[in-house]
C-alpha cells in the first residue's frame, strides 16, 4: 500500500521535475542545481571519439608523452564538465520586461541575469527556437539579454519557454535550464496606415478641416503627471524652477470623442485599427479624446496614461463589430 | 560565421602545432600552408568569397595524390601524417561555421601527439606544451561565441584566453597524474609499430665504407646510457660493441647475414671481473643493441650471434631498456668454424696489390701472428700516419692509398686498413664497429655516451687465445681514447667543448635521462612496481583499473568541492567586521538577546555608555548597510573596520 503510494508519489516528483510545462517559474529564477541539465554536445562526443583514438594509438605504442596529452586533455574535458555547471549555477534570472509595440512589430523582452556568487560568467546564452543571444555576464554585475519575438496579433504577447544554457568552456559540454515565464507583451493594434482624419464634434470623418500646427495657447499650469512632453512650457519651467505644462487651446471642439461607429468599417479588426491610429493622431495633435467601445468607456483626457489606457482597451477587446 | 579573432586563434593553433612537422613533411606544403591561410584571411577582412567547391575538391585531390607521388603510398606513419597536415590545411579554406573551426582546433590535439611517435624527447617538451595551452585558448575563445551568432566580435584579449587555458590546464595536471601513473597499460601492442624502414636515423650502419662514421662524429645525440650496477670499469675497457663486419669487397664492410642469424654456442661460465649493467639504448630502428665487450648474460628477447653481437628480436623503435652481464677478459674457446674462417680470411681479388706483397713478406719475416700484429701497430705508430677527420680521398686500392700515400685517416681507415692487412697475412680477422668512451656523469650516476663517440676497430683470430682485440686507431692517436674523438683533433674545439659548457650539457643530459626513465620508458613494468612499497604484488589490469577508478573519483569529488564552493558571501565580512566590538561588549556584562537585531542591541548599549554614543550608532548604521542595503555594500565595510578599531582603542 505504502510502498505503491510512495512510488506513486516518485513518479509524480520526477514527472514535476523533468517536465517543467505547467507551471511558470517565480521570478527571480535562481539556477539551481535542480534545475540545470548537462549534456555533451555534438561536439563533446566527436571530442571524446578523439580522444579514444589518441588514447588507443598511444597504448598501443606505448608512447608516454602521447598518454600525457590525451591524460591531460581528459582531465581538462572533465573539468571542463564541472566548470560547465559552475558557469551557470546560481544565476539569478531577476526580471523579464517588455514594452509594449504594436501588432507587426518586435516585442523585445529583456532578460536581466544577474551574479550573485561573485564569478565571472562568460557567454551566457538565451535560446528561443533557434534565436540565440549570449553576453559575458561579469562578477555582481547584471546584464540583459534581449529576445526579439515578433508580435503579430494585438492582445497579450506570451514569452514562450526558452533556455538558458552555456557551453563555456570548452563547448564540450551544454549546461541549460528551461525557464518558463509568465511575463508577457502587449500588443496594440496596428494603426492603419492613412487613416481618415479626426472625426471632430462627433461628425464622421469627411476630412480636410483636421489641420496640425498652430495650436492656441490657453495659459500655463504646474504639471501633471501624464502630461505630453511636447505641452512641458519650457521656459515657464526654467523661470519657475518647477515643471510647467502649457495648456492648448484645443481646435473648434476642444475635444473629441472616438467611437465604435465612427469608424465606417465593419470588421472588428479594421475598426480597432482605425481607432488607434486616431487615438495616436488625437494625441500627437494634442487634442482632448475620449474611447467608447462596447462594453468600455473611456473619458475624455489627454497624456501617455491616457494614451497607454486607450490603446491597451483597443488591444484588448474581444467583443464584435455591431452588425 | 565564426568572427575573425576566432578565425585568428583557429589559425594559430594549426600553425603552431604544424610546425615541429614541417622538416619531415614535402617541400610544397609550406607554402600551400601559408597560400591557405593568407586566402581565408582575406575573405575574413576584405570579404574575397570562399573557394568554389570545384576547386576546393581539386585541391584535395591534388593534396593526396601529392602525398601519393612523396611517400609512394598514403599508408604508414609519415604519408599519415602529411595526409592529416594537408587536410586540416586545406579545411581552412572552408571554415566559416565555429562547428568547422572546433573540428580543426580540436584535431590539432592531434598533430601534436602524432609528434610524438617521432620524438618524445625532453627538448621539445616545452614547445609542445605550449602547443597545448594555445589549442586549449582556442578552444576556449570558440566555446564562448555560441553557434550560429556574429553579433558581437571578442575581443583579441590573447592574454585572458591564454590565462585560461594554463589554469584548466593546470587544474587538470593531477587527474593527469593520476591516470598516468594507474591507467593499465598494453602488455603487447594491438596492431603493428609504425614501419620506419625508409626513415634515417643516424647512428651506426649496418655497413662501413668511407665517410660512413665521420658523420656521426658531428652528431652530439645521445646513442645510449649506461648504469653499472657496482663500479664502472677502467675508461680503457669502454669498447660498446656494434656490428660486427666480416665481408670486404675493396671498399665497403658488410655484416654477413648467415652468420649475424646464428646464435654463439652456449659456454660455460667463465672466471673473470663480471661488469652487470642496464643500457638505455635511443630508438634506432635497428635490431643490433650495444654492450660492452663481451657480453655474457643478455636478455630473454635478444640473442647473441657468431660475433658475439647482441641483437634484439624487434627493431629498436622507442627507448629500450637491457641488462646485461660482460666480461671484459672473456676468452674464447671454440675453434673457428669453417664457415668463420672463410668469412674471416675472405678478401677482394686484384685490389691492393702493394700491400698485399708487403704483408706476404712481413708474414714470412715475423715469427707468428702475434709478432707480426705489433709489427703493424708499430709500424703505424712510427711512420709518418696521422688521425684526421678530413683525410685525402681514396682510390681504387684503397688500403695502398692509404698506408703508402695518405696516411691520413680516422679509426674506420686505420681499422678497415688493418683488418685487410691481416687478411693478406692469412690471420682472421674482422671490423667491429661500435662506440669507444663515454662521458661518466657523475650527477646522474650514468655513463652516457654520444653518437660522436662512434668507433670502428678490429678484432683478429689468434689460435691460443680465440678473437682479441686490436684498436689500430690507438696506435696511431692514442688520445682518441683517452680523451674521446672529440677533444683528439684540437683544431677542432669549439665552444661546446669548454668545460662549462660541457657542465651544462651533461647536466642536461641527466634531466634527459630522468625524463626517459619516468616518463618516456614508463611502462606495465615500472606500474607493477609502484605498488611494491603497498605490498601490492604483480598487480593486474582489473585491479588497476579498479584504484584509478577510485581515486579518479575522488579527485572529482575533491575539484568539484573546490570549484563548486560558494564564495563566503560579502556580507559576512561584516559580520566579521564587527565580531571584536561584539566581543568586548560581552565582556562587559551586555548580553544580547538572539533575537535583538543588532541596532536595538547597540542603541541600548549606548544608553549606557554616553560618550560612545555615536560610535555605536555609525556603527550599526554602517553594519546595516553593508549587510542589508539590496546591493550588497562592499566600500562601507573598511569603514565599518576602521570604526570598530577606533572603538577598541578607546576601550
Amino acid at each position: 500500500m505504502s510502498a505503491r503510494r510512495s512510488i506513486d508519489d516518485l513518479r509524480y516528483r520526477i514527472v514535476k521535475r523533468f517536465i517543467r510545462l505547467a507551471e511558470p517559474d517565480d521570478f527571480p529564477v535562481v539556477m539551481h542545481r535542480k534545475r540545470i541539465f548537462i549534456l555533451p554536445t555534438g561536439f563533446g562526443f566527436f571530442f571524446s571519439m578523439l580522444l579514444f583514438a589518441m588514447l588507443m594509438g598511444a597504448l598501443n605504442y606505448a608512447n608516454s608523452m602521447g598518454l600525457i596529452l590525451t591524460f591531460l586533455i581528459s582531465g581538462g574535458a572533465l573539468l571542463a564538465m564541472i566548470s560547465v555547471y559552475r558557469n551557470i549555477a546560481s544565476l539569478r534570472l531577476t526580471s523579464i520586461h517588455a514594452s509594449p509595440v504594436f501588432a507587426g512589430e518586435i516585442a523585445a523582452f529583456q532578460i536581466s541575469i544577474r551574479d550573485t556568487l561573485g564569478r565571472d560568467r562568460p557567454a551566457i546564452q538565451a535560446k528561443l527556437r533557434d534565436r540565440v543571444v549570449w553576453c559575458d555576464v561579469p562578477a555582481y554585475e547584471t546584464r540583459e539579454l534581449t529576445l526579439d519575438v515578433l508580435a503579430k496579433r494585438r492582445g497579450w504577447q506570451q514569452l514562450s519557454r526558452f533556455k538558458v544554457c552555456t557551453e563555456y568552456p570548452l563547448a564540450l559540454f551544454n549546461a541549460w535550464s528551461w525557464i518558463n515565464p509568465y511575463q508577457r507583451c502587449l500588443v496594440y493594434p496596428t494603426p492603419e496606415t492613412r487613416p481618415p482624419p479626426l472625426p471632430m464634434d462627433g461628425e464622421p470623418a469627411d476630412g480636410g478641416r483636421h489641420e496640425h500646427g498652430d495650436e492656441d495657447l490657453a495659459g500655463i499650469r504646474e504639471y501633471r503627471r501624464g502630461d505630453a512632453g511636447r505641452l512641458i512650457a519650457w521656459k515657464a519651467t526654467a523661470r519657475s524652477g518647477q515643471l510647467m505644462s502649457k495648456e492648448l487651446e484645443s481646435r473648434r471642439g476642444e475635444q473629441v470623442w472616438l467611437a465604435w461607429h465612427q469608424t465606417s468599417q465593419s470588421d472588428t479588426e479594421r475598426m480597432l485599427s482605425r481607432l488607434t491610429a486616431w487615438v495616436l493622431d488625437a494625441d500627437r495633435s494634442g487634442v482632448a479624446y475620449g474611447l467608447e467601445l462596447p462594453g468600455h468607456k473611456i473619458p475624455v483626457g489627454n497624456g501617455p496614461d491616457h494614451l497607454h489606457q486607450c490603446l491597451k482597451t483597443l488591444a484588448l477587446f474581444d467583443g464584435r463589430a455591431p452588425k | 560565421m565564426i568572427g575573425r579573432y576566432a578565425l585568428m586563434w583557429t589559425m594559430t593553433a594549426l600553425v603552431v602545432s604544424l610546425i615541429p612537422h614541417v622538416p619531415r613533411l614535402p617541400l610544397w606544403f609550406t607554402p600551400l600552408l601559408l597560400a591557405v591561410l593568407a586566402y581565408r584571411l582575406g575573405s575574413a577582412w576584405r570579404g574575397w568569397r570562399p573557394l568554389p567547391m570545384l576547386i576546393r575538391f581539386m585541391l584535395t585531390a591534388g593534396a593526396i595524390a601529392g602525398v601519393v607521388l612523396h611517400y609512394g603510398s598514403i599508408f604508414g606513419r609519415d604519408a599519415g601524417i602529411a595526409l592529416l597536415a594537408l587536410m586540416l590545411a586545406l579545411k581552412i579554406t572552408e571554415t566559416y561555421k565555429r562547428r568547422d573551426a572546433l573540428l580543426v582546433t580540436s584535431l590539432c590535439y592531434f598533430v601534436v601527439i602524432a609528434h610524438f611517435l617521432f620524438s618524445q624527447s625532453l627538448t621539445s617538451v616545452p614547445y609542445l606544451a605550449a602547443t597545448v595551452v594555445v589549442i586549449t585558448a582556442s578552444l576556449l575563445q570558440l566555446s564562448s561565441t555560441p553557434v550560429g551568432t556574429g553579433q558581437r566580435e571578442l575581443d583579441w584579449d590573447w592574454r585572458r584566453w591564454v590565462k585560461q587555458s594554463g589554469l584548466l590546464l593546470i587544474q587538470a595536471a593531477p587527474l593527469m597524474l593520476i591516470m598516468f601513473l594507474l591507467f593499465p597499460r598494453l602488455s603487447s601492442p594491438l596492431w603493428g609499430m609504425p614501419s620506419a624502414s625508409e626513415e634515417t636515423r643516424t647512428g651506426l650502419s649496418n655497413e662501413m665504407s668511407p665517410g660512413s662514421i665521420v658523420d656521426l662524429f658531428i652528431d652530439d645525440s645521445p646513442a645510449f646510457r649506461v648504469r653499472f650496477d657496482d663500479a664502472m670499469p677502467p675508461k680503457n675497457l669502454w669498447y660498446w660493441r656494434g656490428p660486427v663486419l666480416w665481408n670486404y669487397d675493396g671498399r665497403t664492410w658488410r655484416g654477413d647475414r648467415s652468420l649475424t642469424r646464428e646464435k654463439l654456442a652456449q659456454h660455460p661460465p667463465q672466471d673473470g671481473l663480471e661488469y652487470s649493467y642496464q643500457v638505455e639504448l635511443e630508438p634506432t630502428n635497428r635490431h643490433w643493441l650495444l654492450t660492452l665487450d663481451y657480453p655474457l648474460q643478455v636478455p630473454g628477447d635478444a640473442h647473441l650471434s657468431v660475433g658475439h653481437q647482441l641483437l634484439s628480436k624487434d627493431p629498436i623503435n622507442s627507448l629500450k631498456v637491457y641488462d646485461v652481464v660482460s666480461i671484459p677478459a672473456y676468452s674464447h674457446p671454440d675453434e673457428l668454424t669453417p664457415k668463420e674462417r672463410q668469412n674471416a680470411l675472405q678478401l677482394p681479388d686484384g685490389f691492393n696489390p702493394r700491400s698485399a706483397e708487403m704483408m706476404q713478406q712481413w708474414r714470412q719475416e715475423t715469427p707468428g701472428p702475434r709478432a707480426l700484429v705489433n709489427r703493424v701497430l708499430r709500424w703505424f705508430n712510427q711512420e709518418e700516419f696521422q688521425y684526421s677527420f678530413t683525410p685525402p680521398l681514396l682510390g681504387r686500392h684503397a688500403v695502398d692509398d692509404f698506408i703508402f700515400s695518405s696516411r691520413n685517416g680516422y679509426c674506420e681507415h686505420y681499422a678497415s686498413s688493418f683488418t685487410a692487412m691481416m687478411r693478406m697475412a692469412g690471420i682472421p680477422a674482422r671490423v667491429v664497429t661500435g662506440y669507444q668512451g663515454g662521458y661518466a656523469n657523475e650527477l646522474g650516476d650514468y655513463l652516457l655516451v654520444r653518437q660522436s663517440d662512434a668507433h670502428a676497430w678490429s678484432e683478429v683470430w689468434f689460435e691460443d687465445a680465440g678473437w682479441t682485440r686490436i684498436d689500430p686507431t690507438a696506435a696511431v692517436a692514442p688520445e682518441r681514447i683517452d680523451l674521446g674523438s672529440r677533444n683528439a683533433i684540437l683544431q677542432r674545439r669549439g665552444i661546446l667543448d669548454y668545460a662549462w659548457v660541457m657542465q651544462l650539457r651533461n647536466t642536461f643530459d641527466t634531466l634527459s635521462a630522468l625524463w626517459n626513465e619516468w616518463v618516456v620508458n614508463f611502462d606495465s613494468t615500472s606500474q607493477k612496481q609502484l605498488f611494491n612499497p603497498f605490498g601490492l604484488r604483480d598487480i593486474d589490469s582489473r585491479q588497476l583499473s579498479l584504484i584509478m577508478v577510485t581515486v579518479l573519483a575522488l579527485a572529482a569529488l575533491i575539484a568539484m568541492a573546490g570549484l563548486l564552493r560558494k564564495p563566503r558571501q560579502r556580507a559576512d565580512d561584516a559580520t566579521r567586521a564587527i565580531s571584536p566590538l561584539l566581543r568586548s561588549l560581552r565582556r562587559k556584562g551586555y548580553r544580547r538577546d538572539p533575537s535583538e537585531p543588532l541596532q536595538l542591541y547597540l542603541a541600548r548599549v549606548a544608553r549606557d555608555l554616553p560618550d560612545h554614543a555615536k560610535a555605536l550608532q555609525k556603527i550599526a548604521l554602517l553594519y546595516e548597510k553593508a549587510r542589508y542595503a539590496p546591493e550588497p555594500n562592499v566600500e562601507a565595510i573598511p569603514d565599518l573596520i576602521q570604526w570598530v578599531t577606533r572603538w577598541q582603542q578607546t576601550q
